[in-house]
């Protein structure tokens, strides 16, 4: 399963991973708002080595991060072929026998393929340090201010560690089916368009009924062990802010302050 | 020999810091037509051993020899399908690979791809679906409103359809009621007997494993901690201890049995055969 890197934990352990999960949402929301302001290279320089950093912190190698990029090159070749038919402003910087291109379609995209890739990084440098439980812990205790316009932050915490919970198991189911019908002589790599469409059809039936039958299996497990939506709960992992958190929280703020002010005076 | 084994290792994940071993360095030779199981603890790497056999696993290191195809790690390897016509795998809870519209049509599947014309297809699912005892009223019924037993009956028929000469089964009573089990082991042995096909199974029941299998491979962690005769194995007191197996109730009952002064020669290993020897003791 080596394409599915992207939002994948790795547990090794680091100064990151041991940040409280409050801590990187909140750092990661300042961060990206950070991203999306500049207009100047030295700024983005300045962003990047900001990244690059956590990335070191986290202990998790650049490559595995890279790996990441890797399906967003289809989406990135696009966006550079739509502005440069569409954005015909600033100086001509090529001229082809049938198409112009000019400096600000360059840019453009390059800015939105330099954010992109800042925001990818630091995204899988959130889900690659937190476990999946404790991210949804931290997003319940970002939302339970919500709860006082009746906003059910528990239940969806809730449903989005479920989902979660349940990404890896559907992917197993999916790998296990793909196995078995490949057994069966199905080819899901090469074929005519009708051998690939039944092939699809073999791995998405079983899929749905799989997927199905684990919903109900759960429900009842949960029925059965007295939950009840919406009741009280108690904890057995109580998050708690620590000095570094609070470090780190204060250095996303500055950072976006420097970036807020750059954009300003620069 | 159908099947070899050289200096075989699987690395899961290979290159991640979360990589694991599940094959190391597997020499191993499995013979033609004969019933040769595979036990070992949960996670000691059977279910990994057996997926290489119709090549859904490629080797991280060593070589693998299946009938006429050669498999080498790290090597572009080609005719894999052809393969997978000739090993049959039946997967650890086969019933998740049902999806077509009725049972027929799914148990004839299998032949359908591996180039089989529509009527020759259906032909074989209908043969394949008596041998595992669904009845023809049931042909036309969607498969996914069965139940588990009779999933898993349509699921190995849907292999069988495909007429291999290797039969891998990775657990395929796990779950199924006593009677229901039986009969699977029997349909496998008969399949072994009278179509001689080489047949693998791996298995936690140990009985059955004692009772029908010619050779046993253990696993333990990764690798093969003992290959041979079946009898040998539950006979070797080391390797049982050091493994934690459960000695096979018919085993049990028959040393009970010989504790009494009864004569059981070595080869009586069912139930049936001790019987039948004290039987004739007693007349
Ligand atoms: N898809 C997978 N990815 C990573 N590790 C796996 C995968 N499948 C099995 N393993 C690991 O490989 C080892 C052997 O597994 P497996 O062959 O399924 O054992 P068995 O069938 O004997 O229970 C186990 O430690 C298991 O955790
Ligand atoms: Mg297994």
């Amino acid at each position: 399963m080596n394409n599915l890197v992207f939002g994948k934990y790795i547990p090794i352990d680091s100064t990151i991973h041991r940040l409280d999960p409050r801590t990187k949402i909140i750092s990661l929301f300042l961060m990206i708002i950070s991203i999306f302001i500049p207009k100047n290279w030295w700024v983005y320089l300045f962003l990047a080595i900001v990244v690059l950093s956590v990335v070191f912190l986290s202990r998790i190698r650049l490559g595995m991060i890279f790996k990441a990029f890797k399906p967003m090159i289809f989406m990135m070749v696009f966006l550079l072929v739509i502005n440069v038919l569409s954005v015909k402003t600033g100086y001509l910087l090529l001229h082809l026998s049938f198409i112009d291109i000019y400096s600000d379609a360059v840019f453009n995209t390059l800015f939105i393929v330099v954010r992109l890739l800042l925001m990818v990084m630091l995204t899988s440098c959130l889900t690659a340090t937190t476990k999946p439980l404790d991210l949804t812990l931290g997003i319940e205790h970002l939302l339970s201010p919500l709860k006082i316009i009746h906003f059910p932050a528990h239940e969806v915490a809730m449903m989005i560690s479920i989902a979660l919970r349940f990404i890896p198991t559907i992917i197993e189911e999916t790998m296990r089916i793909m196995n078995s019908q490949k057994s069966r002589g199905v080819d899901f790599e090469e074929g005519s368009m009708s051998e690939k469409l039944m092939a699809i059809v073999s791995l998405i039936v079983p899929l749905f009924s799989v997927a199905f039958e684990r919903a109900y299996e759960l429900a009842d497990a949960m029925e059965a062990r007295g939950y009840i939506p919406g009741a009280e709960r108690t904890r057995l992992r109580v998050l708690k802010y620590h000095f570094v958190d609070y470090l780190f929280i204060f250095v996303s703020l500055v950072v976006m302050t420097l970036v807020i002010l750059s954009r300003i005076y620069l | 020999m159908a099947i070899t084994f050289k200096s075989l290792s699987y690395i899961y994940d290979e290159g991640m810091p979360y990589a694991h071993k599940a094959l190391d360095d597997i020499n191993l030779n499995i013979s033609e037509n004969k019933i040769t199981a595979i036990i070992g603890e949960t996670g000691s790497g059977k279910s990994t051993l057996v997926e290489h056999l119709n090549a859904l696993l490629l080797p991280s290191a060593g070589s693998l020899e299946i009938l006429d195809h050669v498999i080498v790690a790290k090597e572009k390897n080609k005719g894999l399908k052809k393969l997978r016509a000739e090993v049959g795998l039946v997967f650890q809870f086969a019933e998740y690979q049902l999806f077509e519209e009725s049972i027929l049509k799914d148990a004839a599947f299998g032949p359908k791809n591996f180039g089989f014309s529509e009527e020759e297809a259906i032909e074989r699912g209908k043969k394949a679906l008596n041998m595992v005892g669904i009845p023809e009223s049931m042909y036309q019924r969607s498969p996914l409103d069965l139940s588990g037993g009779q999933k898993r009956r349509v699921a190995i028929a849907g292999i069988l359809a495909i007429d291999p000469k290797i039969l891998v089964l990775d657990e395929p009573t796990a779950g199924l009621d006593p009677k229901g089990a039986k009969e699977m082991i029997d349909l496998f042995v008969e399949l072994n007997h009278k179509h001689h096909k080489t047949v693998v199974i791996v298995s936690h029941d140990n009985d059955v494993v004692y009772n029908y299998a010619d050779e046993t491979v253990l696993m333990s962690g990764g690798k093969v901690a003992y290959h041979g005769p079946t009898l040998d194995l539950f006979e070797d007191e080391k390797l049982i201890n050091d493994n934690n197996l459960l000695l096979p109730q018919t085993m049990v009952f028959k040393k009970a049995l010989i504790e009494k002064g009864f004569k059981i020669s070595k080869e009586a290993r069912t139930m049936d055969m001790i019987v039948n020897e004290v039987v004739r003791v007693i007349k």
